[in-house]
C-alpha cells in the first residue's frame, strides 16, 4: 500500500505541490486528474524518487521511501513520451528491468501479454506509436514492480487508438491485479480506467473518490465545473 | 529496506565529488599551476623592467599582430571567390571540392610549413603570410560559406524587385546577414595567425618571429626563462582580449534567423557554371601545388630516410614515440574529458556549472605556454620534467577542450528521460552510465579519441619545450632535419612530413567517414 503525507515539491522557488496526501490500496488503480500544469507529472516523478521533496514522506507498506534512491524502489513508472532506448531492440527494452538478458522467457511472456508476440528483434524506429506504447507498458510490467505509474498513458496517441487501447490497457492492468496511479488530463479516460479519483489542481488534491460519488456531491465549484 | 534520512542519496553526492576531483587534479596541477608559476616568474620580471625586454616585447609584439591582421585580410581576400561559389550554388562536385579545401586545415603546421620549404620559400615573410592563407581558407570557406547558404535567394530576389542594385544588396542585405559567421571566422583566424607557432618557427627562422617564436627562442636557444615567461604573459594578455571582445560581439549580435534550407540554391547555368568551376578549381589546385610540390620532393628519399641518420639516427624511433604518444594523450583526454562532461551535464547544481566554465578556459591558451609552464613549473613536489608521460599529458591538455566539445552536445542530446525510465527499472547509476548512456555516447567518443590522436601526433608548440632528443616525435624529428643544411636532411624532412600527411588524412578521412554515417539518427 502506498501512502504520500504531505508531500510538498518546490522546483526553482515554485511550489508544484502543496502538502498531497494520497493512498492507494493493494490492487487498487488510483486516477490522478487534474488540467495539465496541476502538478500531475511531479506528484509521480516525486514519488518515483526522480524529484527530491521539499517535505513530506512517501511510504509504502509502512516502510519510509523517501530517501531511498529510485532504482531501489521498485516503483515502475511509463513515460508520457514512453523514453524507450534508441540503441536497443523492443527485446532488450523489455528486459532491460529483468535480473536476465534478451532471451529470458519473461521478455517474450511480457510480449505476448501486450499483443507484440514475435516483435523482440524489431527495432525501436519501426514501431508505429500505438506498439511503442505497448512496449513502454511491457518494460515498466515485466520486472514485476510494486508499483506501477502512467504519465498520461495514451496521450500521445491519436483518438480512434486511444479508445481502444483504454479498455485493453486496464483489462491488463486488472489481470495481474497491480496498484497503479494513473495520471491523466482526459475526464472520460480516468473514470474508465481507475477504481477511484483524486481530482488535482494548482498543486492541491481537491477531492477523492469514486466518480459517483463527486458527481452526487462535488468539493467546491472548480470540480464541480472540472467534472462536467 | 528501511533507509532513513536520504544516506544512500548522500552517498550518491560524495560519488560525485569524489568524481569531480579526477578532473579538478589533473587541470590544477599541470594546467592552473604552471600557469600561475608563469605569472610569478614573468612579473617580477616585468617589474626589475630588464632593458632588453621592452624593446624586445615592442619589435615582437607589433610584428605578431600586424602579420596576423594581414594573414587575416589576405585569407578573406583568397576565400571569397570560392565562398561564394559553393554558398550560392549546388554543383557536381561541391561536397568533395569543400573536404579538399579542408585537408590543409587538418594538417599539423609543421608539414605545412616544410610543404612551402618544399616550394623554396625558406625565411622570408611572404611565405608566411601564404602559409598562414593556405592553412585557413577553410575556416572562411566552412564558417561563412554554411550561414551563406541559408539566406533564402527569394530575400535577395525581393530586394532585386524593390529596386536594389546588386552592390545595394551585398552591402543590405547578405552582408549583414553574414556579419555573425563573418565575425565568427575572422576571430579563428586572427587568433590562429595571432598563435602561430610551427609554420612561423619552419618558414621564418628567429628573423621573423611571434611572440609564440620569440618565447621559443628565448626559453630553449637562450635559456632567459624569466623574459620567456614575462613574453608567455603579454601573449596570453593578447589572446584574453581578443577572445573577450568577440564573446562580448556574439553577446550583442546573437541573433538567429529564419534561414533557408539547401533545397532553394540553385544549380549554376551558363556563364556562372563557367564561372563556379574556374573560381572552385583554382583554390583547389592552388591549395594542393604546396602539398603536390612536398610529394614529389620527397620522391627518392624515402630509401634515405629509413636507411638512418648518422647523427640523428633513423625515424623509427620518433614514429614509434609518436603513436605510443598519441594513444597515451587520446586517452588520458577521453577519460578526464568524458568525466568532466558527465559532470557537466549531471544536473549537479554549482558543480556541474563550474566545470562548464572551467574546461574551455585552456582553449584560450597556447601550446606553447602549455610547455613552457611544464619547464617551469613541473619540477616541484617532485621533478617530473624527464618523465615519459610529461608530452603525453601536454598533448591531452591541448586535446582535452576539444573531447569536451564532441561529447557534450551528445550528452546533452539524450532524453534525460531515458535515464530516469532505466532508474525506475531498477538500474542503478553505474548501470544507467554503462547500458545507456555510454553506448548512446559511443560514436562521438570515437570521434573524440581519433581528433585527439591527430592532435597529438601533430603537436608541435608544447612538445618542442619538453621532447628530449630521445623522445623525439615526428613533427619535432621533421624540424631538427629542416634545421640541418645539406639535400640529404631536406629530402628526409619531405620524406617524413609527407608520412606523418598521410597518417594525419587517413585518421581524418575515418573520422568524416564516422561523421557522415548515422551520427545522431538515434
Amino acid at each position: 500500500m502506498l501512502e504520500v503525507e504531505a508531500l510538498s515539491v518546490e522546483i526553482d522557488s515554485k511550489l508544484i505541490l502543496d502538502t498531497v496526501d494520497l493512498n492507494v490500496g493493494d490492487g487498487e488503480i488510483v486516477g490522478l486528474l487534474g488540467p495539465s500544469g496541476s502538478g500531475k507529472s511531479t506528484f509521480l516523478r516525486a514519488v518515483a524518487g526522480l524529484v527530491p521533496p521539499t517535505s513530506g514522506r512517501i511510504v509504502w507498506d509502512g516502510q519510509d521511501m523517501t530517501g531511498v534512491p529510485t532504482h531501489l524502489r521498485r516503483f515502475g513508472l511509463m513515460f508520457q513520451g514512453f523514453a524507450l532506448f534508441p540503441h536497443m531492440t523492443v527485446a532488450q527494452n523489455v528486459g532491460f528491468g529483468l535480473l536476465a538478458g534478451a532471451g529470458d522467457p519473461g521478455v517474450a511472456w511480457a510480449l505476448e501479454w501486450v499483443g507484440l508476440g514475435g516483435f523482440g528483434e524489431r527495432t525501436i524506429d519501426d514501431l508505429s506509436g500505438g506498439e511503442k506504447q505497448r512496449v513502454a507498458l511491457a518494460r515498466t510490467l515485466a520486472p514485476n514492480p510494486r508499483l506501477v505509474m502512467l504519465d498520461e498513458p495514451l496521450g500521445a496517441l491519436d483518438r480512434n487508438l486511444r479508445e481502444r487501447l483504454v479498455s485493453e490497457v486496464t483489462d491488463l492492468l486488472k489481470s495481474r491485479n497491480v496498484t497503479a496511479v494513473v495520471v491523466t488530463h482526459d475526464r472520460d479516460e480516468a473514470v474508465a480506467m481507475s477504481d477511484r479519483l483524486a481530482l488535482i489542481n494548482e498543486g492541491h488534491i481537491v477531492q477523492t473518490g469514486t466518480w459517483e460519488e463527486m458527481q452526487r456531491n462535488p468539493r467546491n465549484e472548480w470540480a464541480a465545473d472540472f467534472l462536467n | 529496506m528501511v533507509i532513513g534520512d536520504g544516506g544512500v542519496s548522500r552517498q550518491i553526492r560524495w560519488a560525485w565529488v569524489a568524481l569531480a576531483a579526477i578532473p579538478t587534479v589533473f587541470l590544477g596541477y599541470f594546467f592552473v599551476y604552471p600557469l600561475v608559476r608563469i605569472l610569478i616568474l614573468g612579473l617580477s620580471e616585468i617589474q626589475i623592467g630588464a632593458s632588453g625586454l621592452q624593446a624586445r616585447l615592442i619589435k615582437v609584439g607589433w610584428f605578431t599582430l600586424w602579420q596576423a591582421g594581414l594573414s587575416t585580410v589576405l585569407t578573406f581576400l583568397v576565400a571569397a571567390p570560392m565562398t561564394w561559389a559553393v554558398s550560392r550554388f549546388n554543383f557536381t562536385g561541391r561536397r568533395l571540392a569543400v573536404a579538399l579545401i579542408t585537408v590543409p586545415f587538418v594538417l599539423p603546421t609543421v608539414v605545412v610549413g616544410t610543404a612551402f620549404v618544399a616550394l623554396g620559400w625558406r625565411d622570408s615573410l611572404g611565405a608566411i603570410l601564404a602559409a598562414h592563407v593556405f592553412f585557413n581558407i577553410a575556416v572562411v570557406v566552412r564558417t561563412v560559406g554554411s550561414q551563406w547558404r541559408r539566406i533564402d535567394p527569394d530575400l535577395l530576389n525581393a530586394a532585386a524587385t524593390l529596386g536594389a542594385t546588386p552592390l545595394q544588396i551585398l552591402r543590405k542585405v547578405t552582408l549583414p546577414l553574414l556579419k555573425p559567421a563573418l565575425a565568427a571566422a575572422a576571430s579563428i583566424v586572427f587568433l590562429f595567425t595571432f598563435t602561430s607557432f610551427g609554420v612561423v618557427l619552419v618558414l621564418g627562422g628567429f628573423q621573423y618571429a611571434t611572440l609564440e617564436v620569440e618565447i621559443y627562442r628565448q626559453a630553449i636557444v637562450l635559456f632567459d626563462l624569466p623574459l620567456a615567461a614575462a613574453l608567455a604573459i603579454v601573449q596570453l594578455v593578447g589572446v584574453s582580449v581578443a577572445l573577450m571582445l568577440y564573446a562580448r560581439y556574439q553577446e550583442r549580435h546573437s541573433a538567429t534567423w529564419d534561414l533557408a534550407s539547401d533545397a532553394s540554391i540553385p544549380n549554376p547555368a551558363g556563364k556562372a557554371l563557367v564561372g563556379v568551376y574556374t573560381i572552385v578549381g583554382a583554390t583547389v589546385i592552388a591549395q594542393f601545388i604546396p602539398l603536390g610540390t612536398l610529394f614529389a620532393r620527397s620522391l627518392g628519399s624515402y630509401g634515405d630516410l629509413f636507411a638512418g641518420d648518422t647523427i640523428l639516427g633513423g625515424p623509427l624511433p620518433a614514429i614509434r614515440n609518436s603513436l605510443l604518444t598519441a594513444i597515451a594523450a587520446a586517452s588520458i583526454a577521453v577519460v578526464i574529458g568524458l568525466i568532466a562532461a558527465k559532470i557537466v551535464t549531471a544536473r549537479a547544481g554549482m558543480l556541474s556549472m563550474t566545470f562548464d566554465t572551467i574546461l574551455m578556459l585552456p582553449l584560450g591558451t597556447s601550446a606553447v605556454a602549455i610547455g613552457l609552464g611544464f619547464i617551469i613549473a613541473l619540477d616541484w613536489p617532485f621533478d617530473l620534467r624527464a618523465s615519459l608521460l610529461l608530452t603525453p599529458i601536454a598533448h591531452a591538455l591541448v586535446a582535452i577542450p576539444f573531447v569536451v566539445r564532441v561529447v557534450l552536445p551528445t550528452m546533452r542530446s539524450i532524453d534525460p528521460e531515458l535515464a530516469d525510465s532505466a532508474a525506475t527499472l531498477g538500474a542503478s547509476p553505474w548501470k544507467v552510465w554503462r547500458r545507456i548512456e555510454l553506448p548512446l555516447i559511443s560514436r562521438a567518443l570515437l570521434v573524440a579519441t581519433g581528433f585527439s590522436l591527430a592532435i597529438s601526433l601533430g603537436e608541435f608548440g608544447a612538445t618542442s619545450f619538453i621532447a628530449r632528443p630521445n623522445t623525439a616525435t615526428i613533427p619535432t624529428l621533421i624540424f631538427r632535419f629542416l634545421q640541418r643544411p645539406g639535400p640529404q636532411s631536406f629530402g628526409m624532412a619531405m620524406a617524413l612530413a609527407m608520412i606523418l600527411a598521410l597518417i594525419t588524412a587517413g585518421i581524418v578521412l575515418w573520422l568524416d567517414s564516422l561523421e557522415a554515417g548515422d551520427i545522431g539518427a538515434f
